[in-house]
C-alpha cells in the first residue's frame, strides 16, 4: 500500500515537474518572443482507445524532428498532450510538400501533418492542434500552460504495450476441451426490422438468427492469470482455428437433439415469412438460398470449413433433414474478413463448400474503415456484417461517400449492422436501407418486448432478462421461470397493437420510438 | 514421347522399387487413355520446393495433408524419386481435394523466400490430360534429385516454440539469414533492369537454426505473429553502422505495427539522404485489415517521411478487392499463378502501371504481364541483364 502511494506521489511530482518546466521555458522565451512559436498537440482530446502507445511515439518523433532543426524542445505533459516550443520556420513549404522529411519538419507544416495523421482518430468538433506564436498569442499560451499546471496530474496515460502471452492460448485451449460447452458459449439474436411505420406504430422486429459464439469473457475468467486472449489479432486467429474444431464437433453431436445447438431444431420455431422481407428482398443468385435468418449462426475459419469434420457435419445434416422430409438445416457460417484476406483462394473454396451444403456465408468483422479502404463484397459472401461505430455518424465526406457507395452497390438488404449498441446505430442503418441489426440495443428491445408479455416479469429486471437470454448454460439462465418465452426471441413485435407499453420502472428500458423515428427517416430517404 | 518415359515402359522395368512404382503409374495412365476411363490425378512436386535439410518434416506433413484424398474411390498413391507424389482416384472428391491442396500450399507458401509454389500442385483429368501427365512424370525424372535424408523427429510450430523463438531472436544475429532478390523493369529491348532490391530474412533458415525440425509456415497465424519479431530484427540490422552506406533502393516486408515501432524510427533516423524516397515498405492485406485505423495512421506517417508503400501478396482472388487509389498505396505486388493466367486477357487492370508481377518464373507469366501493361517484375524470368549492366558500367 505504502509503496503504491509513494510511487504515485513520485509520479505526480515528476509529472508536475514537466508542467513546471514548460511554464518556466515559456516565461523565459517570452522575454524575446520574436520568431518563437508553440505547437500543442492535444492527444488528451482523442476518444478512447486513442491515444494509443504508437500515437504518442510517432507524434513525439515528428515534433522532436522539428525541435532538433528549429532550436526547440518537446514537453510530454502528464495528460498526454505534447507541446513543442521552437523557432518558427521559413513558412515556405518545399516543392515536395509533405513527401520529404525536411518539408514535413518545417513548423509551418507540422500542424497539417499531425492533423492528417490523426484524422481517423479525431472526433468531429475537436481541435487537435493549437499553434501559438509568442508575439501574437502569448495570452492563450500562458492560459493553457497555467491550466495544465493547475490540473492535478491524472493517471490517464495509455497502458504500456504488453505482448500477449502465448501461454494464455494454451490455457484457453485446455478450457475449451474440458469445460461444459454450454457454460462457455453465448448467443445473441439478430432482427429484421420490417415494414414502414403506419399510424404511429413503429416497424416490427422479427428475430432472424441467433449467433452462438465462445464467450471470451467466460474463457478469460477461467484462465484469470493469463491475461486477455484477443489483444493480439494474429494469436486470436490461431486460437480461432482451435475453437473451430470444438464448435464443429458440438454441432455434429447436437444434430437432432432439439437443443439450442441443433440446427434442424432452429428453423421449426419460425416460418420463412418472418425472415424474408415481404417484397423485394430477394434477387439474383440469392433467391433460392436460405436467408441468414431462421437459424443458428456460428463463426468458423477457412481451414475449419475445408476440414473433413465440416464435410461430415454437412453430410449428416442433409441426411437427418432428409429423414424428416425437409431441406438441410439452416445455418449461417460467419467468416472473419482477416481470414479471407490471408487465404483468398481458400476462402473461395470454403464459400463453395458452404453453398453446396445449403448454408449461408457471411463476411464478419468488417469495419467502416475496411469498407472505405477496400471492397470486401468482391469476395462474394451472401451477406456482410458491418461493425457499427459512433464514428460512422461523423465521417469525413470522402469516407462517408465510400461507405455509402459500398452499401448501395452490394445492396443494403445484404448487410447486417452489428454491435448496434445505441438507437443512433439503428437510425444510421435504417436511413441507408439496412434493416438487419444485431447488438446490445437490439437485445434491450427484445428484452423489453419479453417483459411486456411475461407474467413472471415482476420478479426480474430487464438487465437480468437480457443476460439470461444470452446464456446457453443452466447457470446463466437460473432465475428465469419462463424459459419458453426466454428462448423465443421476440414474442410479439415491439409496439404492435397487442403489446403493452414497456413498464416505466424497467431499468434501461429502450425508447420504443427508436425504430419508429428511424423508420420515418428511411421512408423520407426512399 | 520423351526418352525418360520410354525408359519406363513396363518392358524396360528393373528391380529398383521406385522404378517399379513409376512403371505401374505409367501403365495405369496409359490404360486409362486406351480404355477411355475417367480418373482424376494430381501431382505434388515436393522436390522442386524444398532444400534437402527440410525434407523429412515437409514430406511427413505433406503426406498427412493428402491423407483424406487417399480415401477417395479407387485412390492410388505413387511415390516418385525426390519425394514427388502422384495421386489418382475416381470421382470429384472436392472437399478432400480442396483441404489437401490448402494444407500443402500453406506448407510451402514461403512468401519471404525466393521459392515459387508454382508447379507444387498440378491437377489432371484423365484421359484428356494423359500426355501432360506423362511429360510431367518425365520431368520429375530428368533433373538431379534431392538425396534422401534420414527422417528426423520434427513438428509444426506451436505456441511454446513460438515463444522460445521470439526470446531467442532478441539476441540472435540475423545477418547470416539476410537475403535479397531483384525487382526489375522490363525494357523495350526485352531485357530487365533492376529497380530495387527486396531485402528479407529467410524464415525457413532462421526456423531451422532456432527451432530445428519445425515448420514456421504451417500455422499461418503463428507465422504472422513471428514476422513482427522478424521485422524488428530486420530493422535493427538495416540501421546498423555501415549497412546503408552503399545500399541502393530497397524494399522490406513490414507489419503495420512495425512501422510504428521504435526500431523503425531508428532506421528512419539513419537513412541516408540519397535513399529517402527510394525505400518501399511492403504490407500484407490481412495485416492491414487487422487494424485499419493503425494502418491509416502508419500509412500517412510513412508517406510524410518519403517512403513508398506497396500492397504485397495480392492474388487473383483479391484483385477485385483492392484498388491502389482507394487504399491509398503506391504499388501493388500481384502474385503470378495459373489462376491469374486464366483471367481474361482483355480485362483492364486499373493499376497496371504500378503493379509488380511477382513469382514470374515462366514465359507465360511475362507474356500475361506484358498483355496487361505491367512494367515491373520479380522472378526467375525477370532477372537483371548483368552483361548489359557491366557494359554500361564499363562506359
Amino acid at each position: 500500500m505504502r509503496t503504491g502511494a509513494n510511487s504515485q506521489s513520485a509520479a505526480s511530482l515528476i509529472a508536475a515537474g514537466i508542467e513546471r518546466q514548460l511554464h518556466e521555458a515559456v516565461q523565459r522565451q517570452g522575454r524575446q518572443p520574436a520568431g518563437r512559436l508553440a505547437i500543442a498537440l492535444h492527444l488528451s482530446r482523442l476518444s478512447a482507445p486513442a491515444p494509443r502507445p504508437h500515437h504518442m511515439r510517432i507524434a513525439r518523433a515528428c515534433l522532436q524532428d522539428t525541435a532538433s532543426r528549429y532550436n526547440g524542445q518537446v514537453f510530454g505533459l502528464s495528460n498526454g498532450d505534447l507541446v513543442l516550443l521552437c523557432q518558427s520556420g521559413s513558412g515556405a513549404r518545399s516543392d515536395a510538400g509533405l513527401s520529404t522529411r525536411g518539408g514535413a519538419a518545417d513548423p509551418a507544416s507540422v500542424p497539417e501533418v499531425l492533423r492528417r495523421l490523426f484524422r481517423v482518430d479525431t472526433p468531429a468538433q475537436v481541435r487537435l492542434v493549437s499553434v501559438w506564436p509568442f508575439e501574437t498569442h502569448m495570452a492563450e499560451l500562458a492560459g493553457y500552460v497555467s491550466s495544465c499546471l493547475a490540473r492535478a496530474p491524472r493517471p490517464g496515460l495509455p497502458p504500456p504495450e504488453i505482448a500477449v502471452q502465448t501461454t494464455a492460448l494454451d490455457a484457453v485451449e485446455a478450457v475449451v476441451g474440458t469445460a461444459e460447452i454450454s457454460d462457455i458459449l453465448q448467443r445473441q439474436t439478430a432482427v429484421l426490422i420490417q415494414g414502414a411505420p403506419r399510424h404511429g406504430e413503429p416497424g416490427m422486429l422479427a428475430p432472424i438468427y441467433r449467433e452462438v459464439t465462445f464467450s471470451i469473457a467466460a474463457l478469460e475468467a477461467r484462465i484469470a492469470s493469463h491475461g486477455h486472449v484477443n489483444d493480439d489479432p494474429f494469436l486470436f486467429r490461431h486460437l480461432a482455428t482451435r475453437l473451430d474444431r470444438r464448435m464443429i464437433e458440438v454441432l455434429t453431436e447436437q444434430i437432432g437433439s432439439l437443443g439450442p445447438l441443433d440446427i434442424l431444431a432452429q428453423s421449426s420455431e419460425q416460418s420463412h415469412e418472418q425472415t424474408f422481407e415481404p417484397t423485394g428482398e430477394q434477387h439474383g443468385r440469392h433467391a433460392n438460398r436460405p436467408p441468414p435468418g431462421t437459424s443458428l449462426h456460428v463463426n468458423l475459419t477457412v481451414a475449419g470449413i475445408l476440414s473433413p469434420a465440416f464435410d461430415r457435419f454437412a453430410m449428416l445434416c442433409t441426411q437427418a433433414a432428409g429423414l424428416k422430409g425437409r431441406g438441410p438445416g439452416l445455418l449461417g457460417v460467419e467468416v472473419n474478413l482477416m481470414e479471407a484476406m490471408a487465404d483468398p483462394s481458400g476462402f473461395a473454396r470454403a464459400r463453395a463448400v458452404v453453398a453446396r451444403s445449403g448454408f449461408a456465408l457471411l463476411l464478419d468483422g468488417v469495419s467502416h474503415l475496411a469498407l472505405a479502404l477496400c471492397r470486401p463484397m468482391a469476395l462474394q459472401p451472401d451477406f456482410l456484417k458491418l461493425d457499427w461505430s459512433p464514428r460512422l455518424a461523423d465521417l469525413a465526406v470522402a469516407e462517408a461517400d465510400a461507405v455509402d457507395e459500398a452499401i448501395a452497390s452490394f445492396g443494403p438488404q445484404r448487410f447486417v449492422l452489428q454491435r448496434a449498441e445505441t438507437e443512433a446505430a439503428l437510425r444510421w442503418g435504417l436511413s441507408r436501407g439496412i434493416r438487419r441489426f444485431q447488438g446490445r440495443h437490439v437485445d434491450a428491445m427484445l428484452g423489453a418486448a419479453r417483459i411486456v408479455v411475461c407474467h413472471q416479469a415482476p420478479a426480474c429486471t430487464l438487465r437480468q432478462c437480457i443476460e439470461r437470454s444470452s446464456a446457453l448454460g443452466t447457470a446463466g439462465r437460473a432465475g428465469c421461470t419462463n424459459l419458453r418465452l426466454l428462448d423465443e426471441g421476440a414474442p410479439r413485435p415491439v409496439g404492435s397493437p397487442t403489446g403493452r407499453p414497456p413498464k416505466p420502472e424497467a431499468p434501461r428500458a429502450p425508447r420504443t420510438d427508436g425504430p419508429q423515428r428511424a423508420g420515418r427517416t428511411s421512408e423520407i430517404l426512399s | 514421347m520423351s526418352s525418360a518415359i520410354r525408359h519406363l515402359e513396363p518392358e524396360s522395368q528393373e528391380a529398383d522399387p521406385s522404378r517399379t512404382e513409376i512403371a505401374r503409374l505409367v501403365t495405369l495412365v496409359r490404360d486409362c487413355q486406351r480404355a477411355g476411363i475417367a480418373r482424376q490425378a494430381c501431382m505434388i512436386r515436393l522436390s522442386a520446393q524444398c532444400h534437402d535439410h527440410k525434407l523429412p518434416l515437409q514430406v511427413r506433413l505433406a503426406r498427412e495433408a493428402v491423407e483424406p484424398l487417399t480415401k477417395a474411390d479407387r485412390a492410388q498413391l505413387f511415390d516418385l524419386p525426390g519425394r514427388d507424389m502422384v495421386l489418382i482416384w475416381r470421382g470429384p472428391a472436392d472437399t478432400a481435394l480442396a483441404s489437401a491442396r490448402t494444407a500443402i500450399e500453406h506448407l510451402f507458401d514461403d512468401d519471404r523466400d525466393a521459392s515459387a509454389s508454382s508447379g507444387l500442385w498440378t491437377e489432371f483429368h484423365l484421359p484428356e490430360d494423359t500426355d501432360r501427365l506423362l511429360s510431367a512424370i518425365a520431368e520429375t525424372l530428368a533433373p538431379k534429385k534431392a538425396t534422401p535424408v534420414p527422417p528426423a523427429e520434427t513438428n509444426a510450430l506451436n505456441t511454446h516454440v513460438l515463444a522460445a523463438m521470439e526470446t531467442a531472436l532478441v539476441r540472435a544475429d540475423v545477418a547470416p539469414f539476410a537475403r535479397r532478390r531483384d525487382i526489375c523493369r522490363r525494357l523495350p529491348d526485352g531485357t530487365f533492369q533492376r529497380c530495387w532490391e527486396k531485402r528479407f530474412l529467410s524464415v525457413e533458415e532462421i526456423t531451422q537454426s532456432l527451432a530445428p525440425g519445425h515448420a514456421a509456415r504451417f500455422d499461418p497465424w503463428l507465422f504472422q505473429r513471428l514476422t513482427r519479431t522478424l521485422d524488428r530484427r530486420m530493422l535493427v540490422l538495416l540501421s546498423s553502422a555501415g549497412e546503408m552506406r552503399d545500399a541502393g533502393p530497397f524494399a522490406i516486408n513490414l507489419n503495420v505495427a512495425s512501422i510504428l515501432a521504435p526500431e523503425f524510427l531508428r532506421l528512419d533516423e539513419s537513412l541516408p539522404g540519397h535513399l529517402r524516397g527510394h525505400v518501399v515498405l511492403d504490407l500484407a492485406p490481412a495485416d492491414i485489415l487487422s487494424d485499419p485505423a493503425a494502418f491509416v495512421f502508419a500509412r500517412d506517417f510513412a508517406r510524410s517521411r518519403g517512403y513508398r508503400l506497396m500492397l504485397r501478396n495480392v492474388t487473383a482472388d483479391l484483385l477485385a478487392v483492392f484498388q491502389l487509389g482507394r487504399i491509398g498505396l503506391d504499388l501493388m505486388e500481384l502474385r503470378w499463378s495459373d489462376t491469374l493466367g486464366r483471367i481474361d486477357r482483355d480485362m483492364v487492370l486499373t493499376d497496371a502501371r504500378n503493379i509488380v508481377l511477382s513469382h514470374a518464373d515462366t514465359p507465360d507469366a511475362i507474356a500475361w504481364g506484358l498483355a496487361h501493361d505491367i512494367p515491373l517484375y520479380q522472378g526467375a524470368m525477370a532477372l537483371p541483364d548483368r552483361s548489359r549492366a557491366a557494359r554500361l558500367a564499363a562506359g
